[in-house]
């Protein structure tokens, strides 16, 4: 399935948010699936987790895809990345989403993520969520 | 003369604990499974830790691989770390089989 239309509407959506990027290493740190190196933290990640087509009387009657969104910074505490993760989620409850092509249905945040990286020395702190998008 | 009205209630109750719980360990299992194939490692040590535990309405599909540090990793590959992308591979089987778990238990509970 392709992932373009909530890919870029994710996109769109968190960077179009002065509250989120006032958060971020700077303006434009929100990267589809991997930062590139160097990227200042924090920073917000997204990628496609999960997707499935729903169907009735034989023809597809939705589309359902999870991303994963999450901050990431390096710091000792959970606080930076978990205030970020909490305006994402602000930002995404109930959320009115444009798509380029289709209509948003419904978004809602179906799991919690929260782990701890260790990297030469660094702790690495990721905070976020699953968010199910359902859409035509 | 006297007849005695007796519940069936509770031998319902057991007939449903045992077949929804069987219908719950076969979806863990298929869960299981597809998280193994979607792994899909180089040495198969991840996949070999993915165990399905449980019983009697609750089964938890755990990977319980740990790196030589004896630190859990599989979250890492799930959500990502590092410059690694993320890899989803549990999240995945799950939503595979959630529609499918849902339909076999109320097919028992529509049998009864």
């Amino acid at each position: 399935m392709n992932n373009r239309v909530i890919r870029r509407a994710i996109y769109q959506k968190i960077t179009g948010s002065a509250a989120i990027t006032a958060l971020l290493g700077n303006a434009t740190s929100v990267f589809h699936e991997v930062a590139p190196p160097g990227s200042p933290h924090p920073y917000v990640i997204f990628a496609l987790s999960a997707g499935s087509d729903r169907h009735l009387f034989g023809a597809r009657a939705f589309r359902q895809q999870t991303w994963l969104i999450k901050a990431v910074a390096r710091t000792d505490t959970h606080d930076v990345a978990d205030n970020i993760d909490a305006a994402i989620d602000s930002l995404l409850f109930n959320a009115s989403i444009t798509l380029e092509s289709g209509e948003l249905l419904d978004v809602r945040r179906v799991s919690d993520v929260s782990y701890l990286e260790e990297n030469d020395g660094n702790q690495i702190r990721h905070s976020g969520g699953l968010y199910r998008f359902t859409f035509n | 003369m006297a007849v005695t009205l007796k519940s069936r209630l509770p031998e319902i109750e057991r007939v449903i604990q045992l077949r929804v719980s069987r219908k719950l360990k076969e979806g863990a299992d298929r869960v299981g499974e597809r998280a193994q194939q979607n792994l899909n490692t180089i040495t198969g040590q991840t996949e070999q830790s993915v165990d399905v535990t449980g019983g009697m309405g609750a089964y938890r599909v755990q990977v319980k691989a740990r790196d030589e540090k004896g630190r859990p990793y599989p979250k890492w590959i799930e959500f990502g770390h590092g410059d690694t992308p993320p890899h989803p591979f549990l999240y995945p089987a799950l939503e595979a089989e959630a529609e499918q778990i849902k339909e076999d238990v109320e097919s028992v509970l529509e049998r009864l």
